[in-house]
């Protein structure tokens, strides 16, 4: 491999892995806080697209006050699954909750099925810009710069409010504790709608950004197109690390750009998904934490 | 066990899981043959109906619309050797598709305007559901015995019918009527309505009855109207197996159809064969489907469309460049080497030739897209699924690159894709076993004034293709004669007759010849109008 494919590869690893790390940083949140897997993540997405899509494209509001009104629905369906499921399986075993967040997404994508047809959408981005910059001959996006910059800036965010605030160290608490935080005056219950509330939020920014960058979706866009590749960036870059979110998300992104652009790859059909396979078992088998995980 | 070490051993969990969910939603597969895992019918299940005797004497069209003609049987032109993929396995989540079955209202058994020449003895079909093969013993047949096998030959080809080894039949027993009665004859149909293909259901459910309803007017197939079972196969070859097994052993269809994805309808018609029920579909991969007595091709597949698209591109795009992109699926290989070995032989420069996940993630598509504009190729051969080849299309669009996309297929050519796909995807050009709306009213001017009589507004083209099919399917029941049983369809579609649509090209079969469509319309994507147009009407090369 020359090194201007390497470089296109990386690159192409960088913008798209963006992505994936955007979805993977609110799974980050809620196995941070909590400890649990939560499958439910893109569907919180997929609501907020389809809120942006009837109000935007069918009655006509204007695109931010739009997007805007995705976000209140993501983050309502994620409280709803807060109160309605999580908190009633609040001492089940983290498995039954992974299981419950399953759920929840099956039957997401069902009522999408149901009002809103198997057919695909077709949504405009924000940013409608093809060739910004070229970078080794690759051309960027507005929207794809878009995606990136709203993941640096949400994973610092994060990172920053989970150590330098009192309501950050309250919910790492709560996650590691939560019995002693309780007895310390803390609301358990309040802390983890507010957790929900946030990765309502997060999954909601990622599904629009991701729709406007596909220019299209359909019902369970957000668990078939970006969830499995997320989980994966999430469990790479350690599944209690914000920033491990971003770097795990890019390090998808470009192990799998560099399979589909290698002549090494080339007699295996499909090298993109091969390549993650071998990355996943390669990172768990030497360092089971992650790459940014703390043991 | 501490909280530390039990989050790890959760997170090893989940990772597992995620792998699995990742294999299954990249298409890694087993390869589970889900002909062989068929279950057998119960046994003492007899033959309904008594032993009819099976007579479908040629020209004996009835009051349909469509032409049977006899005669004109195609020499066989040999064709793949025969693999035994049958991909299975691997499925997404998704909820559970709705499936629903529609009786066509029509006059009820009037008989057909025109009696059928030389038709049956004995007496029209009883009950439904009754016997079945038991597995895929010849002797438990009940004596239909279907002509012998021919070995085909690998090799090209470029002609019509490919042909295959057709085994001593599991095929249908000669008596059964399973699905049909004396004012009804039902059949069941599958399509991805969700999945990597998504067709709106609204769409199929409009379209599905038309022509059985116009038909039925007409007085039906020998008094009978047809009742459409439908299910949707999520674009998933073991929900495609499941629904048929539904469709078979609880709704008791007489035959099955399927609509569009080439691991569907290749894991279907494994069960199907397996369990002596009829099984057609439009024209796909012939690796897996080679050999089996029980399907029939009711259009070219890709191997038989290659040829033409070759042709097109050297004489009509006067391009050299190309590359080759297929869906990442065993049913594809052969269509793989097929595209490689006659371009190669027509003198074009293959650039690239790769495959793609059937769920493709947005890096895997933007690299393969800049993979293309980096190898230079000026025309891509494309048999992917519809949302693979918007992305693709989308993602070149993004890298300045805009090839000419082109490729056989059913589905790339409807009108939805150029809705989506535009302008991204130019003026692509599809193969399709069915012409588009701009034609249709010069070729079978009843579509458009059915779709208007039943569903009260204009045609669309997934409208059009279950209108072309059921046409091919009315003209085949019809040419089986008033004594429908399996056996006699089955025999009637090998007695080498064309059955002659007007949409769908002229279909012939054999003993050995399952694939035996002539012709292929050729579909181009119009992005003023985001509608695909058509620009050469059952066409056999350029």
């Amino acid at each position: 491999m020359s090194a201007h494919v390497l470089a296109q590869a990386v690159v192409i690893g960088v913008i798209t892995g963006a992505g994936y790390g955007l979805v993977a940083l609110g799974l980050v949140l809620v196995h941070k806080s909590s400890g649990v897997f939560n499958f439910a993540q893109g569907e919180f997405g997929t609501v907020a697209v389809y809120t942006l899509y009837r109000v935007h494209d069918r009655i006509g509001v204007p695109l931010v006050p739009a997007m805007a009104v995705g976000l209140v629905a993501s983050v309502a369906m994620a409280l709803a699954t807060e109160r309605v499921v999580v908190r009633r399986l609040f001492d089940a075993p983290r498995v039954t909750l992974l299981v419950a967040t399953a759920g929840v997404a099956l039957l997401a994508i069902s009522l999408e099925l149901w009002l809103g047809e198997a057919r695909l959408r077709f949504i405009q981005p924000a940013l409608g810009r093809l060739d910004r910059f070229s970078l080794f001959g690759v051309q960027v996006s507005d929207q794809r710069i878009l995606i990136l910059g709203t993941l640096l800036v949400l994973a610092v965010l994060l990172g920053l409010f989970f150590s330098r605030t009192n309501l950050g160290l309250a919910i790492l608490a709560v996650s590691q504790e939560p019995v002693a935080t309780e007895l310390m005056g803390i609301s358990v219950r309040r802390l983890s709608s507010f957790i929900w509330g946030l990765a309502g939020l997060l999954a909601g920014v990622a599904g629009m950004l991701a729709a406007g960058d596909a220019k299209s979706f359909g019902p369970g866009f957000m668990t078939f197109d970006a969830l499995i590749p997320g989980f994966t960036a999430a469990v790479l870059g350690g599944m209690n690390s914000l920033p491990g979110a971003f770097a795990g998300g890019v390090v998808v992104g470009v192990a799998q750009s560099l399979a589909v652009s290698s002549s090494a790859f080339k007699a295996i059909p499909g090298p993109g998904s091969v390549m993650v396979f071998v990355l996943l078992v390669v990172v768990l088998t030497v360092r089971p934490q992650g790459l940014l995980g703390k043991a | 066990m501490t909280r530390r070490s039990s989050r790890v051993a959760v997170a090893r969990g989940a990772a597992v899981a995620v792998a699995l969910l990742l294999a299954a939603a990249c298409g890694q597969k087993s390869d589970v043959g889900p002909a062989t895992s068929a279950a057998p019918a119960p046994a003492g299940q007899g033959a309904a109906g008594g032993g009819a005797a099976v007579a479908n004497g040629p020209g004996g069209s009835a009051g349909g619309a469509s032409d049977v003609s006899a005669g004109a049987t195609p020499g066989p032109v040999a064709s793949g050797a025969s693999g035994e993929t049958a991909p299975a396995g691997g499925s997404a989540a998704s909820p559970a598709g709705g499936g629903s079955t529609s009786p066509v209202a029509g006059p009820g058994s009037a008989g057909p305007a025109h009696g059928p020449t030389g038709s049956a003895a004995g007496p029209a079909g009883s009950t439904a559901g009754s016997a079945r093969p038991a597995g895929r013993s010849p002797a438990s047949a009940g004596g239909g015995a279907s002509p012998g096998s021919a070995a085909g030959a690998g090799g090209e080809n470029g002609g019509p019918g490919a042909t295959g080894p057709v085994p001593a039949p599991p095929s249908p027993a000669a008596g059964d009527r399973a699905g049909v009665t004396e004012t009804k004859i039902r059949i069941g149909v599958h399509a991805p309505i969700t999945g990597a293909a998504p067709f709106p259901q609204s769409a199929f459910d409009k379209g599905k009855d038309v022509y059985w309803k116009y038909l039925a007017e007409k007085g039906g197939i020998f008094g009978r109207n047809v009742e459409i079972v439908f299910r949707d196969d999520q674009f998933n070859p073991s929900r495609a197996v499941q629904v048929c097994r539904e469709m078979v052993e609880q709704e008791h269809v007489f035959i099955l159809m399927g609509a569009a994805g080439s691991e569907q309808i290749t894991a279907c018609a494994r069960y199907a064969d397996g369990m002596g029920v009829p099984y057609l579909s439009a024209g796909v991969n012939e690796d897996g489907l080679t050999g089996l007595s029980s399907y029939f091709a009711t259009s070219q597949s890709y191997v038989q469309q290659t040829p033409v698209l070759v042709s097109y591109i050297v004489n009509k795009l006067h391009k050299t460049k190309i590359a080759i992109v297929l869906n990442n699926t065993p049913a594809l290989n052969e269509t793989q080497q097929s595209v490689t070995r006659l371009a190669q032989a027509a003198g074009l420069d293959i650039v690239r030739n790769s495959r793609i996940g059937k769920n493709a993630s947005d890096s895997e598509l933007l690299s393969e897209a800049n993979a293309l504009r980096t190898s230079g190729a000026e025309v891509v051969y494309l048999l992917t699924s519809p949302v693979n080849f918007i992305k693709l299309a989308t993602n070149a669009q993004a890298q300045a690159y805009s090839p000419v996309y082109l490729g056989p297929g059913i589905t790339n050519g409807l009108n939805i894709v150029a809705e989506a796909g535009c302008p991204a995807i130019g003026a692509a050009k599809f193969l399709s076993p069915f012409p588009q709306l701009d034609v249709i009213d010069k070729l079978d001017p009843d579509y458009q004034k059915s779709y208007e009589k039943y569903n009260g507004g204009r045609g669309d083209d997934i409208g059009l293709a279950e209108w072309g099919l059921s046409k091919v399917i009315g003209a085949m029941l019809q040419a089986a004669g008033k004594d429908l049983t399996r056996q006699s369809f089955v025999n009637a579609l090998e007695s080498g007759r064309d059955f002659t649509t007007n949409v769908y090209p002229v279909v012939s079969y054999s003993g050995n010849i399952r694939f035996g469509a002539k012709s292929s319309h050729l579909l181009e994507a119009d992005c003023n109008s985001r509608t695909f147009k058509t620009i050469a009407e059952f066409t056999s090369g350029f």
